[in-house]
């Protein structure tokens, strides 16, 4: 049985007198890639930065490995490797620097040849000074001395950013290869393509609630679907909106519309009508993640 | 810890350097220039006698200004609150703030790294890089002495040295808990700026006029004996500034304990409506 690598039991956090995490619940397991996605201002964030003690919850708990990491923030960040979404390094150091500062903070058990090996994969000049850095090098650098320590838990808030499509997968291998090396990996991300590729789970946030968990193969392949309905004369509109699909966009007489659940009442009102072609697929998972932002909005133009 | 204090003297080493070596030469020239001063005999101190009696509240005592104590209080000792005082303002505002501020702090505290002990190693480091500057200060007067005849031997002009470590600890201190206190490391120092700079004009007025004398008790230049401590360090002042700087420095470290750190830049005013809601988070 797979043990908890990451538990969140309600967390809640407020800046000022407003809630941004409305009670946060989600386990994440040891070896795991989990995605987590939401546009910016969910919460995404302020999530990560809530397991390292960066800031104080304001309700609920938090283990990582087992460990509260308000009580016991510097054993929980030996074990955790991070990469902020917002990167900002020393300017007066070279990456090597970087990289050396950082390993006597970690109490200097670093596996130099690790290091060099990382940067050659993705392309890093260790000599090259952090002033001069563009922002995908800089990006390189957090990468870096995020998997350097080989930590238990890696915590990747938008890892890709700034790379170019090469490292971006040389990226995700590493990340890959660092959860098969046993590594729990929890990734925030908006390339949503990125995290189909990788995670095993998922968890859409919005407006600091989780609105699904779900296996990123479940969600691919639930319930909904893609319809592309060709009719021979006018669009029923107003009928395929009592169904309940969402996203309907018409032009002249072909509607297509996403349908959650069964298509049986789809097809019972389809046979009413005179239908010249019919497509079905599932959606990717950019479709997915649109369809809990559409907010309901039936006429959403895709 | 030990990381961030090595750290910490590796980014201000330029300003160890730079201001160390500043004042070395400023003290340097100050002791060499002694021997004319002292040639002219009474000729200066009838000259200075003529002098207004305000200047000398702010410059120190000019009746001894023809004694290597009397010569080294006005032409260095005097000035040296405000000089160093600002070196201790952006230092002590930095303490944290700058690491926030620039967005470093995020990173470095994902590391096995304490707050305790990030907070105290750079406050460590910088406490040690003020003394380095003063050290190449008074180690510019010790070379002076090479040339020059000054009858002040190393150890007093080190004594002469305590006050003014004092009082830049307690400037430290003050800009280390505003930075706490204020949303950015910019109002940090101009509020510590007030003390350092009004409190230097304030004390030199309370010493003309009997309406202000009563301020002057209050101020921490008041207490400041500058290389009068040669001729009998007071202790009880010096402590008093060590624990006043050390106070505001613990009190600005468990407000640093207890607060969210910021992702980067300035944070803003957290100001409570009738409700006790706050209208401006960070």
């Amino acid at each position: 049985m797979s043990q908890t690598a990451i538990q969140f039991s309600g967390l809640r956090k407020s800046y000022g007198g407003t809630e941004v995490l409305h009670g946060i619940d989600l386990e994440i397991d040891q070896g795991e890639i989990f995605g987590f996605l939401g546009p910016n201002g969910a919460g995404k964030t302020t999530t990560i930065r809530c397991l390292l003690d960066l800031i104080h919850p304001n309700g609920g708990k938090i283990t990582i490995m087992g460990l509260d990491p308000q009580l016991d923030p510097v054993k929980v960040r030996s074990l955790t490797g991070y990469l902020p979404g917002e990167l900002h390094l020393e300017d007066n150091l070279k990456a090597k620097g970087v990289f050396e500062y950082f390993a006597q903070l970690r109490g200097n058990h670093l596996d130099w040849n690790f290091v060099q090996e990382l940067c050659q994969r993705l392309d890093l000049d260790l000599s090259l000074p952090v002033k001069s850095m563009s922002k995908g090098n800089k990006q390189k650098v957090g990468v870096v001395q995020a998997l350097m320590s080989k930590p238990s838990v890696l915590l990747l808030d938008e890892p890709t950013s700034g790379l170019d499509p090469l490292i971006q997968q040389e990226v995700l291998k590493l990340v890959k290869e660092a959860a098969k090396a046993g590594a729990t990996v929890f990734f925030s991300s908006h390339v949503l393509s990125e995290v189909q590729e990788i995670a095993a789970r998922l968890a859409i946030i919005r407006d600091g609630r989780i609105v699904e968990v779900a296996k990123t193969e479940d969600l691919l392949h639930r319930s909904l679907r893609i319809v592309e309905v060709r009719f021979r004369d006018t669009v029923p509109v107003a009928e395929l909106k009592a169904l309940g699909v969402r996203h309907l966009h018409v032009r002249d007489h072909l509607a297509s519309f996403q349908v959650e659940g069964s298509l049986q009442a789809l097809m019972q009102l389809l046979g009413k009508y005179a239908v010249v072609d019919l497509e079905s697929v599932h959606p990717s998972l950019e479709e997915v993640f649109l369809s809990y932002y559409g907010g309901g909005d039936h006429d959403h133009h895709r | 810890m030990i990381t961030i204090v090595k750290q910490t003297l590796q980014r201000l080493r330029g300003q160890i350097i730079g201001w160390g070596i500043a004042l070395g030469l400023f003290g340097m020239m100050m002791v060499s220039f002694f021997n004319t001063i002292a040639g002219q005999g009474t000729k200066i101190d009838d000259l200075l006698k003529l002098y207004p009696k305000d200047m000398m509240a702010f410059i120190g005592d000019f009746s001894q200004y023809s004694t290597p104590v009397g010569f080294l209080n006005t032409e260095f000792f005097s000035m040296m609150p405000i000089i160093l005082g600002i070196f201790a303002l952006l230092v002590g505002s930095g303490l944290v703030a700058a690491d926030e501020e620039n967005g470093n702090l995020d990173l470095i505290l994902a590391h096995p790294v304490s707050r305790s002990s990030f907070f105290w190693g750079r406050f460590g480091g910088t406490v040690l890089a003020t003394t380095l500057i003063m050290a190449i200060a008074w180690l510019g007067m010790i070379l002076a002495k090479l040339w020059a005849s000054f009858s002040l031997d190393p150890a007093q002009l080190a004594v002469a040295f305590l006050p003014l470590l004092g009082i830049i600890f307690l400037y430290f201190g003050v800009a280390v808990l505003m930075s706490m206190l204020l949303p950015s490391r910019k109002l940090a120092a101009m509020v510590t700026a007030l003390l350092v700079v009004g409190g230097f004009l304030l004390n030199g007025l309370s010493k003309i006029g009997t309406k202000l004398r009563d301020v002057g008790y209050l101020l921490p230049n008041h207490y400041y004996q500058g290389a009068d401590a040669i001729h009998g360090m007071n202790w009880k002042w010096f402590l008093g500034y060590v624990v006043v700087g050390f106070v505001c420095s613990l009190a600005g470290y468990l407000l640093f304990e207890r607060r969210d750190i910021r992702v980067m830049g300035e944070g803003q005013w957290r100001i409570k409506n009738f409700k006790g809601k706050t209208l401006n988070s960070e």
